[in-house]
Order: C-alpha cells, then sequence, then structure tokens
C-alpha cells in the first residue's frame, strides 16, 4: 500500500514503519557486504604468495525490492512515486514494483468494487523510468492534479507542460535535456551522442532511430530540420485511445 | 572441392578467409549475386587470389561480436553485407563509431533479431518424451522446433546445461542436436514428420499454464509480443489461448460480482 494509514485500514497485521525499518536494516548489510567484497578485491598476490584473499560469502546478490498496490485506496499517483523515490534513494531499492488492484471474489467490502486501470500501472512505470534513468525528479512527473495523464505518457506530459525548455539541438544539447525529449529513449540518446561526434546529425538521423523517436521531431532542432509550432500543438490533443484489438 | 564455410552460421571460416577476399578487391564481389542458402554456391565468393589488399583491415573492437551473430541470420545476403562493410571500414576512418550509419544499423538489426530468435529458442523448445532402449534410463527428451536463424549452435550450450543429465534430441529443419548425457552430437535436417507425439506430461503441463492464466490482466498485445504467433504451431499450450482469452471477460466479471 502506498500510505501507512491505508496499510492500517486493509491490513493490519501489516506495519509500515516495520517494513521500512527492515528494509533498512538490510540495506546496511548489503553496504557492508558491497565493501567487504571491495577490500577483498583490492588485496593484489605478491609474487609466490597465495592467489587472493578468498571471497566474502555473497549477500542477497540481487538487492531488494519491493510491490505496492495501486488503486486500492485514494492515494493518488504523487504520493506513490514519491514513496517509490524515497525507497529508492534512501533505502536502495533494486526496484519497486506496481500492480493495479484487481478485485477478487469475497474481498472486503472495504475495497473497491473496481479494478484499477492497468494503463495507470503502466504510467506508474514509465515515470519510474523516468526516475531511475532520465533524471526526472518524483515532484516534477506528476503535471496534473495528483495522477499521471492517462492519455499522454508522463515524458510527453511533461514536455507539453514546459514548451519553454524545447526544441533542443540534437548537435549541442547535453545529455540531460536529449533524455528529457519524449520519444527518446537512452539508447537513441547515446546513439545520437556517439554519430554526432564525428559528424552533424540530419533529420534521416533521427527518422533513422525508430519509430518512437519520430515522435521526438516536433521537439527538436537539426541542421535540416526546424518543427513547426503546430507539431507539438497537434500532440497536445489527447491521443485517440488505443482500443485494444481482439485477436479472435 | 572444399567448401570455405562448414555450416550456414560458420563465422570462423569467414574470418579466416576475410583477408582472401579483401585481397582479390571489389570485382570478386561479383560472385555473391549467386549467393543462396546453399553453403556450396556460396564457395563461389571465395577466390583464390594471393594480391595483397592495399589497405589494412584490423577489426575495431565489437566487430567480432557483431559479425558472429550476424553470421547466424537466415539472410542470404549476410556474408556479402558483412564483406562490403569490411570495405567501408577499411575506406573510412571513423565509420565504425558512426552508430547512426545505414548500413551499420541495418547489420545491429540482423544481430538483435539472431539474438532475440536464441532467447526465444531457449524458452519455447517443448519436449517430449520417447521411450529409447539405447538412451540411458530407457527414454529420451525430443523437442521439435522451427527456428528462423541458423541458432542452433548457440543454443546448445544452454540445454547442455540445463538437461545435462537426462538424453534429448532437438530436432530442427536446419539440423538436429542430440545429447546422450556425455556427448553432444549434430546430425542433418529432421522434418515435422519425425516430431514426438504428445506424452504423458503434457496434460500436467496444459493444466498448469490453463491455472496460471490471470483474466483480470488480459494484454493481447504484450501476449503477442512475448510469444509471437509465430511460435504457436509448435507450442502444446498456444491451443488454449483461444479459450482463456475469450473467457477471460467473463472470468472477470464473474469475480467482481461475487
Amino acid at each position: 500500500m502506498p500510505s501507512a494509514q491505508s496499510l492500517k485500514a486493509l491490513a493490519p497485521e501489516k506495519n509500515a514503519d516495520g517494513i521500512e525499518r527492515t528494509m533498512s536494516r538490510i540495506h546496511l548489510r548489503l553496504q557492508a557486504a558491497r565493501d567487504a567484497r571491495r577490500e577483498a578485491d583490492a588485496v593484489r598476490a605478491l609474487p609466490g604468495a597465495t592467489a587472493r584473499a578468498a571471497r566474502p560469502p555473497t549477500f542477497a546478490p540481487a538487492g531488494q525490492s519491493t510491490q505496492l498496490i495501486v488503486g486500492a485506496d485514494a492515494s493518488d499517483d504523487r504520493a506513490v512515486l514519491q514513496l517509490s523515490s524515497r525507497l529508492y534513494t534512501g533505502q536502495g531499492l533494486r526496484r519497486v514494483y506496481y500492480s493495479a488492484y484487481s478485485p477478487i471474489p469475497h474481498a472486503s467490502s472495504r475495497l473497491p468494487p473496481q479494478a484499477a486501470p492497468l494503463m495507470r500501472e503502466h504510467r506508474l512505470y514509465q515515470a519510474d523510468w523516468l526516475m531511475r534513468f532520465y533524471g526526472f525528479g518524483a515532484d516534477e512527473i506528476v503535471t496534473e492534479a495528483g495522477f499521471l495523464s492517462l492519455h499522454h505518457d508522463p515524458k510527453l506530459a511533461w514536455a507539453l507542460a514546459h514548451p519553454a525548455g524545447f526544441p533542443v539541438d540534437v548537435d549541442r544539447a547535453p545529455r540531460e535535456a536529449l533524455l528529457r525529449v519524449p520519444g527518446l529513449g537512452v539508447g537513441s540518446v547515446d546513439k545520437l551522442l556517439a554519430a554526432r561526434q564525428h559528424r552533424r546529425l540530419r533529420r534521416a538521423d533521427l527518422i533513422a532511430l525508430g519509430p518512437a523517436a519520430r515522435r521526438a521531431l516536433p521537439f527538436l532542432v537539426a541542421i535540416d530540420h526546424r518543427p513547426r509550432a503546430t507539431d507539438v500543438q497537434a500532440l497536445a490533443q489527447p491521443a485517440r485511445q488505443p482500443r485494444q484489438e481482439t485477436l479472435f | 572441392m572444399q567448401l570455405p564455410l562448414r555450416h550456414p552460421a560458420d563465422w570462423t571460416g569467414f574470418a579466416a578467409q576475410l583477408p582472401a577476399l579483401l585481397a582479390a578487391g571489389e570485382a570478386g564481389d561479383a560472385a555473391e549475386v549467386g549467393w543462396t542458402r546453399d553453403i556450396g554456391a556460396q564457395a563461389a565468393l571465395f577466390g583464390d587470389t594471393a594480391e595483397a589488399s592495399a589497405l589494412p583491415w584490423a577489426p575495431p573492437e565489437g566487430w567480432e561480436d557483431l559479425g558472429r551473430r550476424v553470421a547466424m541470420h537466415a539472410d542470404d545476403a549476410r556474408y556479402a553485407r558483412l564483406l562490403a562493410f569490411v570495405r567501408r571500414l577499411q575506406r573510412e576512418p571513423g565509420l565504425w563509431a558512426d552508430v547512426l550509419d545505414p548500413e551499420r544499423r541495418r547489420l545491429q538489426s540482423l544481430a538483435r533479431q539472431v539474438d532475440r530468435e536464441i532467447h526465444k529458442m531457449h524458452a519455447f523448445v517443448r519436449f517430449r518424451e520417447v521411450a529409447d532402449e539405447q538412451a540411458c534410463g530407457g527414454r529420451r527428451h525430443v523437442a521439435w522446433f522451427e527456428p528462423a536463424h541458423h541458432v542452433l549452435r548457440a543454443v546448445a550450450p544452454f540445454f547442455v546445461r540445463r538437461f545435462a543429465q537426462h538424453p534429448w534430441a532437438i530436432l530442427t529443419p536446419r539440423g538436429c542436436l542430440h545429447w546422450d548425457g556425455q556427448r553432444l552430437t549434430g546430425t542433418g535436417r529432421a522434418s515435422r514428420a519425425d516430431a514426438p507425439p504428445e506424452d504423458a506430461g503434457e496434460a500436467l503441463w496444459l493444466t498448469y499454464y490453463r491455472s496460471i492464466f490471470n483474466p483480470a490482466r488480459l494484454k493481447l498485445a504484450m501476449m503477442k509480443k512475448e510469444m509471437p504467433v509465430r511460435y504457436w504451431a509448435n507450442l502444446p499450450e498456444a491451443a488454449l489461448i483461444t479459450g482463456l482469452v475469450r473467457d477471460a471477460p467473463t472470468r472477470e466479471g464473474r469475480m467482481r460480482r461475487v
């Protein structure tokens, strides 16, 4: 549960403080294990001596992770992301997973009868990635009242809310600025950075990055590409809700 | 005539021939046109000229890794593409660093398709138990699979480690692998008719598959991405998907109303 109160109300045998205390304890042990390993690796054998110091035993090599149920209580996306951010920075969690609440038979009457939209879960994962790999802060991702937009992905929503920062120049913009362009992922940005060390980038290079990068065109400037203001306005229209096709 | 390539994905063989191919000059590449799936026909590319190439060839870091993966692709022009790119690498310094070069991206894309096929083959090979007096324990696990690329050798180590104690065989239209518990051997192509029949464990597997399906989390696009439809023909559980997907909304609705 994203908040201590709802955990108390819906899962009274769990204790939010206790969970975070345990996480901190494991976090400290993980750090201690990492330091011990680094020390052991730093030992260099002298000629004729035994090869190297014994490796300390491994401790939870996969790190810690946790899962949050969203949509079973009133917590908004901002609260969820602030909690994740706290867990990532404070407790060094490897991953926070989000699971949209879905009702089961004979559930408690205090639980909502409706399932949370899977899209909300998807948007939270997108925001989670923005926090971990794209340099976004937990507080700036949610641009609407407390919730992530279900129509636009969080990066596009952020870009539409901050038009002053765009367009950015693919040939000169720093990595941090390119990472904030909707449609450019970490891989695409790294390719652009590697290629621009050798030549100026063109519109064709941006298109060649793949279908997702086409969405980046309204936010980028290149020697032979200059977006029109209407391109961004067109994106701001709420996208047609994609309907899942049926297979059969 | 001695074939320069021992099998379709023989990157080592190709790399060994590369200096001679480069020395032959672009005129020798005319033979590329005749490249086919048949390894014999690819021999046409390998002329026996001794003339030294004017341009030096020093493979950049990562070339070996890329080439090895591209060589496994089913694209008949894969070696021609690799050769043409080596020629460009010789002529254009800095080309290797230009990761957005169209031909470089093409090669990366071929390599990625191969990686994906290896990954999917690790996941989608379904063994069936077959009685076999010669095998130790009197039975053998046999699977039929149709890989889209020449990845059989690349997946072999995984299956040897995973099922080291069981004798098994993987039959494919591109060749077969046989593991007797001690030694791995390869044989020629198999056909669908060699595929093993359903065994006693299959009903158990289907029950398990049916039970772990969660109707409240139906994501068709994701399901098809993870398990592309072209693999369905050889997956016994694929026959269940239609029914599970069709009944999912009703089952989900029942869960909410009760």
